[in-house]
């Protein structure tokens, strides 16, 4: 197939945007190294030994990284530290690390999401000029908000559309789901603190929609969809450019190296099959979409004459800037037999700390959830390893007089970034393909400690109003690194001098190179998840690349 | 099945907080003594006996040994050397005590002493080989035992999540 342009990764952001440029006719190579999802053989929620099963999680489903050295833990902050009733509190000096969460698969990390389908708030996109802190967005939400409805639309969000912070033309496609009776719990409990408690805009089907039946709120989203009422890219907009016949889709292609050519532009990239055989197709447009950590390492590998410090990196910012996710969540027992397990897991949000002048002392805003299934608190087994004290009949005793209370609050908040936390390569051994593994550098700053302080006395507070006990186990990321969503590794901006990509996320120097991912983001947001804002940047892209080819300038 | 990373995060979902649960507690493990062998043939019986102990069973509960954990547990013990060689130390331990108390090993004591020397193996100083066993044996009959619909039996739970899902999510439990 004849190519006009190559995407390489498919997920929130690959997909998207292969679905941007072929439902226009543009001819579309969408490359993804992972494989497709099949819940006939990857999903068990349908067996009793379900518990046992997270999503896959080996070397087929996820790439290589490693850690650079992380930070000591202080003493000032051990009330952070995470802890449990049955098995204590976290011991180490060091800040742990744990895990990039990600999946390397056509939907990417839409296959594990929670389904959260957030709009930034456009006060967060303005993050240097008002607080002298991370960067601006170098477009306005007006400019992305067309495409935040496009995306909406596709996907099957579903929400209400009432929402003072974030402007909208156009309603959800599909109404919001209610909230669970446990969810309705954690309401009660903000209301009784003052705090707002609304629905949460979930790209789970809340109504069958265009083919995929509603959801049947099982609640285990983060093992993966075997009913398809989740939006994931797959199914949504993998499916759709297909569909159209000019987006040829080839899974189990790993791409192993790109060629910088003359005049500013990428000339060729090659990739691996399955097989393990090699290819090479000369791009006219080249579109890297791998997430925070996997486009950073592939540009930096590229060792060229014309690009010696890597491609795009004329600014030395590849790779710099990285944030990560800011999470705590609490979990504690309720009174009620709520059913605690049922729902989808984040149906309810508290939006009221969003803004990035909401908490006090630390420039950036948090956002609070109903976090029981985001814990894995969700079922018998965790509920018997985790919840139920004690061991025999004391145990059996409480598992009876527990199963179905728990409530858990979760909350991510902003991560600024700061130039201990960036991604390089490793010096170590190469990954399979002989290529260099992505290194990430992690450090926590005292703006993030506080902002995580203030989210754990705030998930406290809610569960004590909502008629909790006192909390069970805590865990949050100050004493690991555990991250979901990363951002900010190729800096998008106008100032060449500072950034990586432009305001259309093009190369500043390479002029057929753009990239449509989290990489680009200059600020992560107040705990919004990325992944509507992931497709929306990336349908704009596609956009403009369409509008360019059609312009004869690509 | 041993307390190790991989162990540990798979007993886990993908999420966020929960795999930082899953996390959180590994540098806990505590390397036993090196030992070659797997727990002997002798040692089944109060190795069942233990697991039986641990999670007995009730009148509407089967218990662990009756759902096979003890065996699928020592299948699992006997690929990691680790595992094993604190499961041999443990078992020559509860027979000890189990002589220390008039008995003949730990499988032949009535239940109430049996009980008794697993409140003394909880109470052991951390970090060692009864605690560290009480620890991962408790911890792994539980995945094991409630991975059973048999256990779920007056729990409220009307599980697996599908295919029929939980559409009564908005109202209290067990009202339709």
């Amino acid at each position: 197939m004849e190519a006009d342009v190559v995407i390489v990764g498919a997920g929130a952001g690959g997909a998207a945007c292969a679905w941007a440029l072929a439902s226009h006719g543009v001819r579309v190579l969408l490359l993804e190294s992972g494989g497709e999802y099949l819940p006939a053989h990857d999903n068990r929620l349908h067996l009793a030994d379900w518990e046992q099963h997270p999503f896959p999680d080996d070397d087929k489903h996820t790439l290589p990284y490693r850690f650079g050295p992380l930070q000591p833990l202080q003493l000032q902050w051990d009330q952070l530290r995470s802890w449990s009733h049955v098995f204590g509190r976290r011991v180490g000096a060091n800040r742990r690390a744990q895990k990039y969460h990600h999946v390397r698969g056509v939907g990417g990390s839409t296959l594990h999401f929670s389904g959260e389908a957030h709009r930034l708030n456009p006060a967060a996109m303005q993050m240097h000029t008002r607080f002298a802190v991370a960067a601006d967005w170098p477009l306005t939400y007006e400019q992305l908000e067309p495409f935040y409805v496009i995306a909406e639309q596709l996907i099957g969000v579903a929400g209400d559309s009432h929402d003072p912070l974030r402007p909208r033309s156009r309603d959800y496609p599909l109404p919001a789901h209610d909230h669970s009776y446990a969810s309705q719990k954690i309401g009660l409990g903000c209301r009784k603190l003052g705090m707002s408690w609304t629905a949460n805009p979930l790209a789970i089907l809340s109504r069958p929609w265009q083919g995929r039946p509603a959801c049947n709120y099982c609640g285990q989203c983060a093992r993966g969809c075997p009913r398809g009422d989740k939006g994931t890219a797959d199914l949504t907009f993998v499916a759709r450019a297909v569909a159209t016949g000019n987006c040829l889709l080839r899974s189990g292609c790993h791409v192993s190296g790109i060629k910088p050519g003359g005049d500013d532009r990428v000339e060729q990239v090659r990739w691996i099959d399955v097989q393990g055989a090699e290819h090479a197709v000369t791009a006219r447009v080249l579109i890297i979409a791998c997430g925070a950590v996997q486009t950073p390492r592939l540009l930096l590998s590229v060792n060229d004459a014309a690009a010696p410090r890597g491609l795009a990196n004329e600014s030395g910012q590849v790779g710099r800037n990285f944030m990560e996710t800011l999470a705590w969540g609490s979990s504690a027992l309720h009174p009620e037999a709520l059913g605690s397990h049922r729902g989808v897991p984040a149906d309810g949000i508290c939006w009221d700390f969003n803004a990035p002048d909401a908490v006090p002392g630390a420039p950036g805003g948090v956002r609070f959830n109903v976090g029981m299934a985001e814990a894995d608190l969700a079922g018998p087994i965790n509920y018997a390893r985790r919840v139920a004290a004690g061991w025999g009949h004391v145990h059996r005793a409480n598992m009876k007089k527990s199963f179905g209370h728990v409530l858990s609050v979760g909350s991510i908040g902003e991560f600024l970034p700061n130039d201990g936390s960036y991604i390089d390569l490793d010096p170590g051994a190469p990954d399979q393909y002989g290529q260099p593994v992505a290194r990430i550098f992690s450090r926590v700053d005292e703006p993030e400690l506080r902002r995580l302080d203030f989210m754990a006395r705030k998930c406290r507070e809610i569960l004590a109003a909502a008629g909790c006990d006192r909390p069970f186990e805590e865990f949050g990321t100050y004493d690991t690194f555990s991250a979901t969503h990363v951002f900010g590794s190729c800096r998008m901006g106008r100032d060449a001098r500072s950034s990586v990509v432009d305001e259309n996320c093009r190369s500043h120097r390479w002029r057929n190179l753009y990239i449509a991912d989290a990489s680009v983001f200059p600020s992560s947001g107040g705990g919004e998840s990325p992944s509507l804002t992931i497709a929306a940047l990336a349908i704009r892209v596609g956009a403009h690349v369409r509008d360019r080819l059609a312009a004869r300038e690509l | 099945m041993p307390v190790t990373r991989r162990r540990l995060l798979a007993a886990f979902g993908s999420s966020l907080i929960a795999a930082l649960a899953a996390w959180w507690w590994w540098p806990r493990k505590v390397e036993p003594p090196t030992v070659e062998s797997t727990p002997a043939a002798s040692g089944n019986a109060g190795f069942r006996a233990w697991i039986d102990t641990l999670v007995p069973a009730e009148a509407d509960f089967p218990g662990a040994v009756a759902l096979g954990v003890a065996e699928r547990m020592q299948e699992l013990i006997g690929e990691q050397p680790a595992y094993a060689a604190l499961t041999r130390a443990a078992l020559e331990w509860l027979d000890e005590r189990a002589r220390a108390q008039g008995g003949n090993g730990f499988a032949t004591l009535p239940e109430v002493d049996r009980q008794s020397i697993v409140s003394a193996a909880l109470a052991s100083a951390p970090g060692s080989t009864p605690r560290t066993f009480f620890q991962a044996t408790l911890d792994d009959a539980l995945f094991h035992t409630y991975a059973d619909e048999s256990a779920w039996v007056n729990l409220g739970y009307a599980g697996p999540p599908q295919p029929i899902g939980f559409p009564d999510q908005q109202r209290p439990p067990g009202r339709g």
